[in-house]
């Protein structure tokens, strides 16, 4: 990804779904009531997040293929999708409490978001306990790709063989009916592509800035 | 047949789905004098302004780094 | 597959002459077994043995498979290097961790059991979900315990590592097997038994696959 335009791009999506998803029209449901626009900006956390780690798992891929700098890539990757899934976590708390009471409740999909979290930061021990940086891709590459598949399992699988409180699962009121809603959908993917793209952008300069640091020790 | 039964199902559910929400449609209590009086574009600017200023920092954070990758 | 054998086999002798670790697990299942036998002063329900049970369980087979790299961080390891082929390295450690686990889901299942009572109502359906959670366990935590043998010595790494990745064989089996307890139907029942023995294979793919790169020095 060279150039300049896709940085310009991403915060450009943000800002038309912050406008957008603030000012248009929404269908009108109870219990949701105005909070149906939490869609706009809750929801996209989660979907970055899997494209952060769909990224991190590529390079650990490549890493186990001794490309050089690759496990930093995915270790990078791996951060920042972590630091959104935070994001998407707290959001949801909030979001969680007024809807439905509490800010924790037994959920397949905040469950999956939890074991996600704690498998990477799993990854992020096994990858400092390690000093030697040649062992340390190898052990950080075979736990990333293993973790990948069980978060996707997790999040993926998992929650379609059980019923979830989550607004369109079971008989809850909600976010199939956006699937229908043509008003809501445009803003929607705009605002999962802005936030993939700020995503990829954060990683990137910390991944320019660890190399540049390397550099400077070595 | 299953699958017919299914459509048939499909069908009622997207009907009976359309008939509940046009009931409820004034019922459901929405933030609408928000946005008659305009002061939602108060809550918009100054949400835009944040995430502007987020987005600035992380512009001039890659022109550091790109100056100090020149510099190598 | 004549080395997965071998390895099986060198397994069993090198354990066998190190006795007292069975016999640590096995103490270790007592024990805890035992506390939760007095933390219940009263009989106990079906949700509570079912989580106790794997809770046990789930501790004693990390505790288990952690063994079996854990005396070969280097030395062995170059041993078994020219010896055999590393997937059949890894089948045969699998293979035995399985075995080991099966045994000790077993024992477990006794020693609980004997202690708390045997609620199931349907003993041939748990212990295919306790066969089933034997094999899956065993590939995740072989794979692990690689891992975590060579990172080093840091003795929390197996738990940590392995316990995430085991989540959802966990949240299906032990849904499973509390439905083995107060009732079971086989029809309702496969499709969560259908996922049980596919996250079982996955992760015994995984391992078979990932197993090379970590193998290499």
């Amino acid at each position: 990804m060279k150039g300049i335009w896709w940085k310009l791009l991403g915060p450009l999506l943000i800002l038309y779904s912050i406008s957008m998803g603030l000012y248009g029209p929404v269908p009108r449901l109870p219990i949701l009531n105005e909070t149906i626009r939490v869609l706009y900006y809750h929801v996209p956390m989660w979907f970055s997040m899997i494209a952060m780690m769909l990224a991190s798992l590529i390079f650990s891929i490549q890493a186990l293929g001794e490309k050089e700098g690759a496990d930093l890539k995915a270790f990078e990757f791996a951060r920042t999708g972590f630091l959104l899934a935070s994001l998407g976590l707290i959001t949801g708390m909030v979001w969680a409490r007024f809807t439905w009471g509490a800010f924790w409740v037994n959920d397949p999909k905040l469950n999956g978001t939890a074991v996600t979290m704690l498998i990477y930061l799993a990854y992020f021990v096994l990858r400092s306990s390690v000093e030697e940086a040649q062992k340390r891709a190898r052990l950080a590459g075979v736990y990333n790709i293993f973790a990948f598949v069980m978060m996707i399992v997790f999040i993926g699988i998992l929650p379609r063989m059980t019923d979830s409180l989550h607004p369109g699962n079971g008989g809850n009121p909600g976010f199939n009916q956006y699937d229908l809603d043509s008003n809501m959908r445009p803003i929607f993917y705009a605002a999962v592509l802005g936030w993939i793209l700020i995503g990829l952008w954060i990683s990137q300069l910390r991944i320019r800035y660890k190399k540049l640091r390397d550099a400077k020790t070595i | 047949m299953q699958k017919l039964s299914r459509y048939i199902t499909l069908l009622a559910l997207a009907l009976f789905s359309f008939s509940a929400k046009a009931q409820q449609m004034p019922e459901v209590e929405m933030a609408d004098s928000l946005r008659e009086n305009g002061k939602i574009f108060v809550v918009i600017i100054i949400m835009s302004l944040i995430f502007i200023g987020v987005a600035a920092y992380l512009f001039n954070l890659d022109r550091k780094i790109s100056k100090m990758e020149k510099g190598q | 597959m004549q080395g997965v054998f071998q390895i099986i086999k060198l397994n069993f002798r090198l354990e066998w002459s190190a006795r007292q670790s069975y016999f640590s697990l096995l103490i270790y299942i007592l024990s805890t077994v035992y506390i939760s036998n007095l933390v219940f002063e009263q009989t106990i329900g079906l949700e509570s043995w079912n989580a106790f049970f794997w809770v046990i369980f789930l501790f004693a087979a990390v505790q288990a498979a952690y063994r079996s790299f854990y005396f070969e961080a280097d030395r062995r390891f170059l041993l078994y290097f020219g010896l055999v082929a590393p997937e059949s390295l890894i089948l045969g450690k699998i293979l035995y961790n399985f075995l080991y686990l099966g045994v000790l889901g077993l024992f477990t299942v006794l020693i609980f059991g004997g202690l708390m009572g045997f609620p199931m109502a349907n003993p041939e359906a748990f212990l295919l979900i306790l066969f089933l959670s034997a094999l899956g366990f065993s590939a995740i935590l072989t794979l692990v315990s690689g891992i975590a043998a060579k990172a080093g010595a840091n003795p929390a790494l197996p738990a940590i590592l392995s316990i995430p990745l085991l989540y959802p064989q966990i949240i299906t089996l032990s849904k499973l097997s509390l439905r083995s307890l107060s009732g079971f139907s086989w029809e309702v029942n496969a499709p969560l038994l259908i996922v049980l023995s596919l996250l079982a294979l996955v992760s015994l793919l995984l391992s078979y696959l990932l197993f090379p790169y970590l193998w290499r020095d």
